[in-house]
């Protein structure tokens, strides 16, 4: 990488795309000097039920019309681990970025993909790598091949981790440092992620901005959490904590090349903390933002070479075994090994495993909506959770919520579930996001009057007495402005 | 049996065996309610989730949609069972 790449134009405060800001980036632009565009919630899988990709290319033009400079924050292919991010992203990644014209592309250090003897599988959450002289020297692969697939200057992001800090490995900031000068990166200054370690018992932020080579540090990541069971998550689920607003101040003032600060919120959360709730946070970080140092630091000199503790002496897993193990039991699969029993014992590993729970819920209630609904209101929500489960232990977490939407619909057809109507509202919603990924019309059967089933769905209640007759819907894929489905349901006594 | 832009065209026509049939356009198919909008835009629900390594709540505002707001107690349990009898 070319000494230049590591001093980046100062670009300002920005936000974490999501299409409901759109309207307030378009109208309120002096809020935002960089959009921060996350590729893959753009993407969707190129067939229902495949991991193979495709971009919503509306999306992306909307997102490069918008006026403003533009990163790319890689969140599906984490190049903290022993398995290369998948060659299969590479197109759409790049054109994503022939596209936006990002001034830097940033990824996780973290491993969200194991390989267990004879296959693959995807964790569904970011996990921590493994801390050690080998890890380090995983990850710098991985980020050399991502700098060179991409032709990008690649920042590394400060990862969350739930786990306690073990004996066995290197100190967070260490393992950072090692990294970015080995790969001669820049560094991706997550203050939330630290935030979450210093309040869950890992290093402290002090302790770790000691242990980094600053210069390093191109943009710095801020959000806000909540605290469950006893730990910081990091949900991006509101404001910067006030504590930690003001340590960024102090943080920001001490960074030489820092080119954007970026505020960030689950898509989730737009609805309860406002559109408003982000202009206001945008204007606070922009009073740190305004306050910072302008005194440019001098250039880097060439990376030194990296020079491990004796860390290599000492005994433990490998990161390929480390990854194995923590990605099988963070998925619920069984493992007997010494490394499982130590992190049985960690209450970090039962978040972790909360969290995917939530995620891979929270990815059928999003995609299959109605047949979420009917499964409530039938089963209730414990009866729910056990079928999920169920469905979990068979089937480890997929990339796309399609995938897990058709996935959860084959283990349904095998199970022997009693769920009035539960089939026909099924096939309607998967027929309905085929109909969207692939572009061709879907027919459904129904032997109930449809709008009989759907519209009680809609409002939260149990269909029943519904009309007996023979009825088909056809979903066509061209598309209409969705305010119109009233009209939809408005128009079902004309079906008589 | 597209429907015209703008609209969306409800056709009843009678297939051969009696069958009624409906055309929707997918997106209206996809946005049946005001969850949408929790929910994201079609990518940001069919698609890869957005960055994030803390709690996810999508699950909770579905499960809370059809909670009673005056028990909090889910609406009548009928209709179905496991008939594993959990």
């Amino acid at each position: 990488m070319a000494a230049d790449v590591c001093r980046p134009p100062t670009l300002g405060v920005g936000v974490t795309y999501v299409s409901g800001l759109y309207t307030l980036l378009e109208s309120a632009p002096q809020l935002v000097d960089v959009l921060e565009v996350e590729p893959q919630t753009l993407w969707m899988a190129e067939r229902a039920g495949e991991e193979s990709y495709v971009v919503d290319e509306a999306e992306l033009r909307r997102v490069r019309d918008l006026p403003v400079p533009k990163l790319v924050h890689g969140i599906g292919f984490p190049v903290g681990g022993t398995i290369a991010p998948a060659r299969s992203h590479l197109p759409e990644l790049c054109r994503t970025i022939d596209l936006l014209k990002p001034l830097w592309i940033s990824e996780h250090l973290n491993f969200n993909r194991v390989r267990l003897a004879d296959r693959e599988f995807v964790t569904g959450v970011l996990l921590p790598p493994r801390q050690t002289a080998a890890g380090v020297a995983a990850a710098v692969r991985s980020i050399r091949e991502y700098a060179t697939a991409t032709q990008q200057p690649v920042a590394v992001e400060t990862g969350v981790n739930y786990l306690q800090a073990r004996h066995d490995e290197l100190p967070d900031a260490e393992f950072v440092a090692q990294v970015a000068v080995g790969a001669d990166c820049g560094i991706l200054l997550d203050l939330h992620n630290l935030y979450a370690n210093e309040k869950n018992g890992r290093q402290t932020i002090e302790s770790f901005l000691a242990g980094i080579p600053l210069e390093r540090v191109w943009e710095v990541h801020l959000a806000g959490g909540e605290e469950r069971d006893g730990y910081w998550l990091d949900s991006h689920c509101g404001a910067t904590p006030s504590d930690l607003f003001d340590l960024a101040r102090d943080v920001v003032s001490a960074l030489p090349n820092l080119g954007a600060l970026i505020f960030e919120l689950f898509p989730a959360y737009l609805p309860s903390f406002g559109v408003s709730g982000v202009a206001g946070e945008l204007e606070r970080i922009r009073s740190i933002w305004d306050a910072r140092s302008t005194r440019r630091a001098p250039a880097i000199p060439p990376a030194p070479s990296v020079r491990l503790r004796s860390q290599d002496a000492i005994p433990g897993p490998t990161p390929a075994e480390w990854e194995r193990v923590l990605g099988s039991l963070v998925v619920g699969r069984e493992d007997d090994s010494s490394l499982a029993k130590s992190l049985q014992r960690d209450p970090g590993l039962r978040i972790m495993r909360s969290m995917l729970e939530e995620f891979r819920s929270s990815m059928i209630a999003s995609t299959l909506q109605l047949t979420t609904r009917l499964l409530l209101l039938t089963l209730s929500e414990s009866g729910v959770r056990r079928l999920l489960h169920d469905y979990w232990m068979e089937q480890t977490p997929l990339m796309f919520a399609s995938s897990e939407a058709i996935a959860f619909r084959s283990f349904l057809s095998r199970r022997d579930v009693h769920v009035s109507y539960l089939d026909e509202v099924l096939d309607y919603e998967v027929s309905t996001l085929t109909a969207l990924i692939e572009g061709r019309a879907q027919r459904v059967s129904f032997q109930h009057d449809p709008m009989t089933i759907l519209r009680p769905l809609v409002e939260a209640r149990l269909p029943h007495d519904c009309i007996s007759g023979s009825y088909e819907i056809e979903i066509v894929p061209d598309g209409a402005p969705p305010n119109l489905n009233e009209e939809v349901l408005r128009a079902q006594p004309a079906l008589h | 049996m597209t429907p015209p832009a703008g609209s969306a065209a409800i056709d009843t026509v009678p297939l051969p065996e009696r069958t009624i049939r409906i055309v929707v356009p997918a997106e209206i198919a996809f946005n049946l309610d005001k969850f949408t909008k929790a929910m994201g835009s079609l990518a940001e629900r069919l698609g890869c989730r957005a960055c994030l390594s803390g709690a996810d709540c999508r699950f909770h505002i579905a499960r809370d949609y059809v909670i009673n707001p005056k028990t909090l107690a889910v609406d009548a349990l009928a209709g179905g069972s496991f008939v594993d009898g959990r």
